[in-house]
């Protein structure tokens, strides 16, 4: 596990252009959850990096625009570095031919943002929407196995 | 009374107004009623100059398939994109106006400002992930591409507030990825999606970056000239942000007036940055500036020359004339 873990960190680190002053600061103990997930659905460990860099992204985007004020001290660049990690987001997705996971998660991510704005807690957690894609892609592949 | 910019063009801008507003009324996540989408409706119909959807649909005249309704959609979801940096830009920048109304953020407070953007890039990119064929890769680059360049052109600018060292080459840079590439992309999206050739797509981005750098370059020197009224914010704003743009940057290389600039700080006084923006008209910068701007309009026609013969050429020449400064 800490080695898909260090792998998705690579790959986010490689990502990130260096004119962003974006810090890639994911703690590693927080995408364990999601790692163990990976490897209960046994995806291979490079996609499986891929996909915990996709997630990790948009958690970073995430906490990111968590709570922002006028008087937060580093204002700009929260909010600069959650619209670009929400950017790499779809870069590296279509980098990684991912595009049906931006698919499935497009209109959770929405709604999370629809009840963040109307001032209403916050969508499902991102571990949970990532394992839906997974339950739903396997089932995908069973039907298909079947024909 | 002079034909607008998408008149002169025959471009139906109420399809794309409409098609806009569709994006959040035929949202159904999204209550009619709730403050999300009236201020989103707002925000939309406070006007603009929808240049980007403009240049979706003209790129899209010069592929072999018709201009219809995927092209419109993607033409919306352009504006929505760079409506969407526009609230995230007045919370960085603290403007209370856009537009000449109270921005966004003054109307909702600041969180539900930050999330009302982050709505409309997910609500796009809701929109466009439909496009998952290999062939249809290019629709992405609106929400993924152009739009990570306008976060490192922000970036840049963060990184030189009121670095009076910033080089011409920072400052072109930054320009380009703030402003320039959005518009390049939305040419050469419009141009693959009614399946253009590569080529052509090509030479229509180099056309909208060079106009984008052309427009950017009028934006610094209408700060110096324009009124309040004009610019719907008050003029000098970029000096009393620290935005060492190109006019500034021919200013500083003026001996006389290098350490009246470079006194320019956070807290100077409106009067100071007052006298310092009557200093910069009285010299050279802002000729100086013109000539870059219009170097860049050149830039943008020889791009397209190889163009010339086809029948959408014409719509390249009016998109020039209207970036130029004069009447289309």
């Amino acid at each position: 596990m800490t080695e898909l873990i260090e792998k998705a960190l690579q790959l986010l680190a490689a990502a990130c252009a260096p004119e962003a002053m974006a810090v890639l600061d994911a703690d590693p103990s927080e995408l364990k959850e999601t790692a163990s997930l990976l490897e209960r659905y046994a995806i291979p460990r490079s996609r499986g990096a891929k996909l915990l860099a996709l997630v990790t992204l948009l958690e970073l985007a995430r906490k990111r625009h968590d709570g922002l004020t006028l008087a937060d001290e580093r204002l700009t660049g929260r909010i600069l570095d959650g619209d670009y990690f929400q950017s790499l987001y779809v870069q590296l997705a279509v980098q990684f031919e991912e595009m049906e996971l931006v698919r499935y998660l497009a209109p959770l991510l929405k709604r999370h943002y629809v009840r963040l704005a109307l001032g209403e807690a916050g969508g499902e957690r991102l571990v949970v929407s990532l394992e839906g894609y997974l339950r739903a892609e396997q089932a995908v592949s069973r039907e298909e196995h079947a024909i | 009374m002079k034909p607008s910019l998408p008149e002169t063009l025959h471009i139906d801008i109420k399809r794309i107004n409409r098609e806009i507003e569709h994006i959040v009324k035929y949202d159904k996540d999204v209550p009619r009623t709730s403050v999300l989408a009236r201020s989103v409706l707002q925000l939309i119909r406070s006007g603009g100059k929808r240049l980007r959807p403009v240049l979706v649909i003209a790129g899209s005249r010069f592929g072999c398939a018709a201009t219809g309704s995927r092209q419109y959609q993607l033409a919306a979801a352009a504006e929505f994109i760079h409506a969407a940096s526009l609230i995230h830009d007045d919370i960085i920048d603290r403007s209370e106006l856009r537009r000449g109304a109270p921005s966004l953020h003054t109307q909702t407070g600041v969180s539900a400002a930050i999330h009302i953007g982050n709505y409309m890039s997910a609500r796009v990119v809701e929109l466009l992930s439909g496009y998952t064929a290999d062939h249809d890769r290019f629709v992405h680059d609106l929400s993924s591409l152009a739009t990570a360049q306008l976060c490192l052109g922000e970036y840049e600018q963060l990184r030189h507030a009121y670095d009076y060292d910033q080089t011409l080459e920072q400052y072109l840079e930054k320009t380009r990825c703030k402003t320039a590439q959005l518009m390049a992309t939305c040419l050469r999206t419009g141009a693959l999606s009614a399946d253009a050739r590569p080529e052509t797509a090509a030479m229509l981005y180099r056309f909208g970056e060079a106009l984008g750098m052309a427009f950017q370059i009028e934006d610094d020197i209408l700060d110096f000239t324009a009124t309040a009224e004009t610019l719907g914010k008050p003029a000098g704003s970029d000096l009393v942000r620290g935005q060492v743009t190109l006019p500034v940057l021919y200013a500083l290389a003026d001996p006389g007036l290098e350490p009246y600039i470079r006194a320019i700080q956070p807290e100077t006084p409106a009067a100071e940055v007052n006298d310092v923006l009557e200093r910069i008209r009285s010299g050279d910068a802002l000729e100086r500036s013109e000539q870059m701007r219009r170097q860049y309009l050149r830039s943008a026609m020889q791009a397209v020359e190889p163009l010339r013969s086809h029948p959408a050429y014409g719509q390249l020449e009016v998109l020039h004339r209207y970036f130029g400064g004069k009447t289309a």
